[in-house]
């Protein structure tokens, strides 16, 4: 991989994640249609629409994205294999720390609810053991449900991205490694069977 | 073609791919909304965004993807331009504007909210005072806690634009870690 495919494959990772949380945001709205509508058929048909959207998302994006960075970037010189790796952590650690302090303020709101709901819980308990009743804070709407859910996954997102995603690095690299050994293999066999014919 | 090219290349790109996932996403939400409404006038303004925004779409996909390659030039020169000399410390500097980029953001988040809150307040303040006017609306304009949020997102971007220079020094400590510990995987395979 060149400095630029890294560059570019870095790029495509970032919007990657932006790219899933825009399409999941669309979420929490289509579930409030569908418990205040009767035909659910359309609703339906959009949410499948943004959740196969994110999933290529995933894809192409964030998981498989070398091809397209090639695509992307060109091609260009290739620096030695141990400067390949030490590129690639430091470019994808420097763009996923982007990632996460872009997506810091609008989390601080859900990181302050979380202490508040510790408070809360205890109602909760009250509610269920004394009342025997169903509990006041559980009572939401899906879309509520969801926009908690949503918000609440978005913030252990940037908090992960601002840690610098070691897990995600580690399993990046060692992803680009394989795939650069597999096709390091087809073309020592091809330029064989070249030499064979 | 230099580094220059190739690095605006890629920038364009991402400004094109960054389009065209806000553009799919609200092609997709009008399309909902032709099926969701069965009026034929409420059929057809939302078939009229879907049209164009996928001409947007369209537009942006030629530009930023399949004429990249010329707008990089017309961006970068026809010139050859030096290539930048090898940087040894890009590290700290690229977390450092990363943190400045954000810092921004973060101001900027706290300006639009306090700027919509005010508007909000002024507004109400100005119905308020016309005669006849009866006040139906009880919710507080602001809380204790947006305030809270306010202070803490406005301490976050100053601390960003500053430089950030504790969490850029953990953050190349814990990057150059990583690199070593990955090499030694490396090797000993």
């Amino acid at each position: 991989m060149t400095k630029m495919q890294i560059l570019a494959k870095t790029t495509l990772t970032v919007l990657g994640i932006y790219a899933v949380l825009t399409l999941c945001n669309s979420y929490p709205g289509r579930f409030m249609y569908i418990r205040e509508q009767s035909a659910i058929m359309p609703e339906i048909l959009s949410l499948s629409a943004f959740t196969v959207l994110a999933a290529l998302a995933v894809y192409f994006m964030i998981f498989n994205n070398t091809t397209f960075s090639k695509r992307i970037a060109g091609p260009g010189e290739i620096p030695k294999p141990r400067k390949q790796i030490d590129l690639l952590g430091k470019s994808l650690r420097v763009g996923l720390v982007f990632a996460g302090l872009m997506l810091l303020p609008t989390s601080i709101p859900t990181l302050i609810k979380i202490p508040k709901m510790f408070l809360l819980i205890g109602s909760a308990i009250d509610d269920i053991v004394i009342s025997k009743r169903y509990p006041r804070m559980l009572i939401l709407s899906y879309s509520e449900w969801f926009r908690n859910i949503y918000d609440f996954l978005k913030a252990m997102l940037a908090l992960y991205l601002i840690c610098g995603a070691p897990g995600f690095i580690r399993l990046q690299v060692r992803h680009s490694l394989r795939r650069q050994a597999e096709f390091a293999n087809l073309s020592i066999t091809n330029s064989e069977r070249a030499e064979n014919e | 073609m230099n580094r220059m090219h190739a690095l605006a290349k890629i920038m364009l790109c991402g400004i094109g791919i960054f389009f065209a996932i806000r553009f799919t996403s609200g092609m997709v939400t009008m399309t909902w909304m032709a099926i969701a409404k069965p009026s034929k006038l409420s059929i057809l303004i939302p078939l009229f965004w879907t049209v164009i925004i996928a001409s947007c779409l369209a537009v942006v996909l030629y530009v930023f993807l399949y004429k990249r390659e010329e707008l990089a030039k017309k961006i970068v020169g026809a010139n050859e331009l030096p290539e930048p000399e090898s940087q040894i410390q890009w590290l700290p500097v690229a977390f450092r504007l990363v943190c400045i980029a954000a810092g921004m953001y973060c101001l900027h988040i706290v300006l639009w909210n306090m700027t919509y809150t005010l508007t909000k307040y002024f507004s109400f303040k100005l119905g308020a005072a016309q005669s006849g006017y009866k006040v139906l609306h009880t919710a507080k304009i602001v809380t204790i806690e947006e305030i809270l949020i306010w202070l803490i997102t406005l301490a976050v971007g100053i601390y960003l634009v500053c430089g950030a220079p504790r969490f850029v020094r953990w953050q190349v400590k814990k990057t150059l870690e990583q690199c070593k510990q990955q090499a030694e995987t490396k090797k000993n395979q």
